[in-house]
């Protein structure tokens, strides 16, 4: 009998500082926990309780996992003082990924905030696995000052690659900072995309979802081809404890992922 | 599946359940002040065995889902433990109703809940028809029978001297195999269940009107309707968030899995959340998107009057009235299903 509330122990290889309160945690867990991008894990501080996070790593690997956390609760809190070694629980993966299928043949832009990007960096991850099957990547995002921009260098190697295209804002420079300044719906109105073939993916705080859906509805995507990772109070991670509802969905079973068409019909989805 | 049903003595049935108290533990229904209870079936000391008329005070759910379950000891693998063999005496229509409701949470989907699987296969449910209907049950606003159809192993309908018995499982079929007790019932021992029963169901109908309410069909277009609507506001006014309402609901289903460390072992328990309680839909990041009481209480209709009818097809609510009992606030569900239809 499988229990789907134990978690399965996995060890602390690495940590790495992203910004001064964001870390990604590379995990090792005792046994393969294949996901699919965009679907989410329970993490567990053993004996002190979990927070759901969606991995911030390729799919295509399997015997680790990385996710990338931002500290902002009690949870996260004791995950920031983990060192290397320490042991640590996973769960999962839950819920409904990417469909990444349906983006084939089709330019992509991608529109991140802050620690949002973690879930969208494995999203690209998959995408550049089999990059000939999708014609353009446009990565938009927006951290509030440089000092708080995630995966820097790799920000930087993506916007090398072919067929792929990064910008970024922040919404207060710092000295150093040449590039845009605002927020990351300033970068929408800087992009041409050939909207008729082509979807877009967003994630980050409520407040930056709500006007980029606005936004992305101005550019003239359609609703159902607006993908949002959801975040709610997630708890059993399995559609049980009834903690995660959005309208008639639970975001753990029938998300994270979801069109926006999937959930305008609801109130509030934003607060 | 022909009807199979028999007639029991109430002598022979206490020996029944006396006979199988070996190899289960029994609950059955008792009377106290005026309410009835399910207690432990003690063999020994029990030579009588009074139905309850209506349903008992307490929610069934917590036989299946209790209020605080050990669901892991995690890092230290050992197989869980079986749920213990129970039967359950005294089960009512509404009782049944409400586990096909908590069958449809924890069996169903992509993950099953092991330990409800567990507890729920273990435990035999012995129902019965209802006679007299307490002041706050509404249920024939869901269902037009005082008795259940299917979801029971035996259910027992009170006449002359004993029981009718009907075996609604293989389960309750195997049960009755063997006993000598069970004996062909008559015509007229079924005739007089009928007649109970169609005496129990008008008391049922009548109640719904008396109480201005309609059929349940229409809750959920009626609700909708009223989802701004100042009614929420004014009756979450007196909700001291105590979560009464949800604890005595045998369909709420919410929880959360709380993890402590307790000898050096790691343990995780599913203990019982309220949705009024006002952090039950907080993120870790302090947003809460069901910050004032007048959303939490929509929220508990909404749970059960539109997600559960478009995602499971049922309300979930069997009209049992026990969060009318229960509320310190006296913030009565029929007022408010009431209202949502002016
Ligand atoms: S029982 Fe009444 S007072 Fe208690 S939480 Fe429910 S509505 Fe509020
Ligand atoms: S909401 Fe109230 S009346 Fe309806 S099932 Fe729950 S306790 Fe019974
Ligand atoms: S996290 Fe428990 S129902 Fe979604």
């Amino acid at each position: 009998m499988s229990n789907p509330y134990s978690p399965v122990r996995a060890t602390l290889e690495d940590v790495i500082d992203e910004t001064p309160n964001i870390k990604t945690f590379v995990l090792k867990p005792e046994r393969e926990m294949p996901f699919k991008t965009g679907q989410f894990i329970e993490m567990t501080v053993p004996g002190f309780g979990e927070a759901p996070f969606t991995p911030s790593s390729s799919p295509a690997v399997t015997d680790r996992m990385e996710v990338t956390v931002m500290r902002a609760g009690t949870v996260t809190e004791l995950l920031h003082k983990a060192q290397p070694g320490a042991v640590l629980g996973l769960r999962g993966p839950f819920g409904k990924g990417y469909p990444v299928e349906e983006f084939e043949g089709k330019e992509i832009l991608i529109v991140g905030g802050g620690v949002g990007l973690a879930p969208l960096r494995s999203l690209l991850f998959a995408l550049f696995n089999e990059m000939e099957k999708f014609r353009r990547v446009i990565l938009c995002y927006g951290a509030r000052t440089p000092a708080d921009i995630v995966y820097k260098n790799q920000l930087k190697e993506w916007s090398e690659r072919e067929k792929t295209e990064v910008l970024l804002t922040v919404d207060e420079g710092d000295g150093e900072w040449k590039g845009n300044v605002g927020v990351v719906t300033t970068l929408l109105k800087q992009v041409t995309v050939d909207i008729p073939n082509a979807v877009a993916v967003a994630c980050g705080p409520p407040i930056m979802m709500k006007f980029t859906v606005l936004e992305l509805q101005h550019m003239g995507f359609g609703d159902d081809r607006i993908y949002l990772s959801m975040e709610k109070n997630m708890s059993c991670g399995i559609g049980k404890c009834g903690h995660c509802r959005i309208g008639s969905f639970y975001v753990c079973k029938d998300g994270p992922v979801f069109t926006y068409e999937q959930l305008k019909e609801f109130r509030n989805i934003w607060d | 599946m022909a009807e199979e049903r028999y007639f029991i003595s109430l002598a022979d049935f206490l020996g029944f359940l006396k006979r199988l108290a070996t190899e289960y533990e029994i609950f059955v229904p008792s009377e106290k002040d005026g309410r009835f209870h399910l207690g432990r079936f003690v063999p020994e000391e029990t030579d009588s065995l009074r139905l309850n008329p209506c349903r008992v005070v307490e929610p069934l759910k917590a036989f299946f889902f209790p209020p605080r379950e050990k669901v892991a000891e995690y890092f230290a693998e050992g197989a869980e433990p079986e749920a213990k063999k129970r039967i359950i005496v005294g089960a009512k229509r509404c009782d049944v109703a409400a586990l096909k409701i908590l069958d449809f949470v924890f069996l169903q989907g992509d993950f099953e809940d092991p330990f409800y699987k567990s507890r729920r296969e273990n435990t035999v449910i012995i129902s019965s028809d209802c006679g007299t209907p307490v002041e706050s049950c509404f249920c024939g606003m869901f269902d037009s029978n005082s008795y259940p159809v299917n979801g029971f192993d035996l259910n027992l309908s009170e006449v002359d001297d004993g029981f009718v018995v009907e075996v609604g499982s293989e389960t309750g079929r195997k049960l009755t195999e063997g006993f000598d007790g069970f004996k062909e019932a008559t015509q007229q021992q079924l005739e007089q269940r009928d007649n109970n029963r169609k005496e129990a169901d008008a008391q049922i109908r009548e109640k719904v009107g008396a109480a201005g309410l309609y059929p349940a069909e229409k809750a959920q277009g009626y609700l909708l309707a009223k989802m701004e609507d100042a009614m929420w506001a004014r009756h979450a006014e007196n909700c001291v968030e105590c979560g009464a309402c949800n604890f005595v609901c045998p369909t709420c289903h919410c929880f959360l899995l709380i993890d402590l460390e307790e000898a050096g072992k790691f343990k995780r328990f599913k203990d019982w959340d309220s949705c009024q309680y006002p952090a039950f839909a907080r993120v870790a990041g302090g947003a809460n998107p069901r910050k004032r009481r007048a959303e939490r209480l929509r929220n508990r209709f909404e749970k059960k009057f539109d997600f559960f009818p478009r995602n499971m097809g049922s309300y979930a609510c069997t009209g049992c009235g026990r969060c009318v009992d229960a509320c310190p606030g006296k913030i009565d569900i029929r007022e408010l299903l009431k209202e949502l239809a002016t």
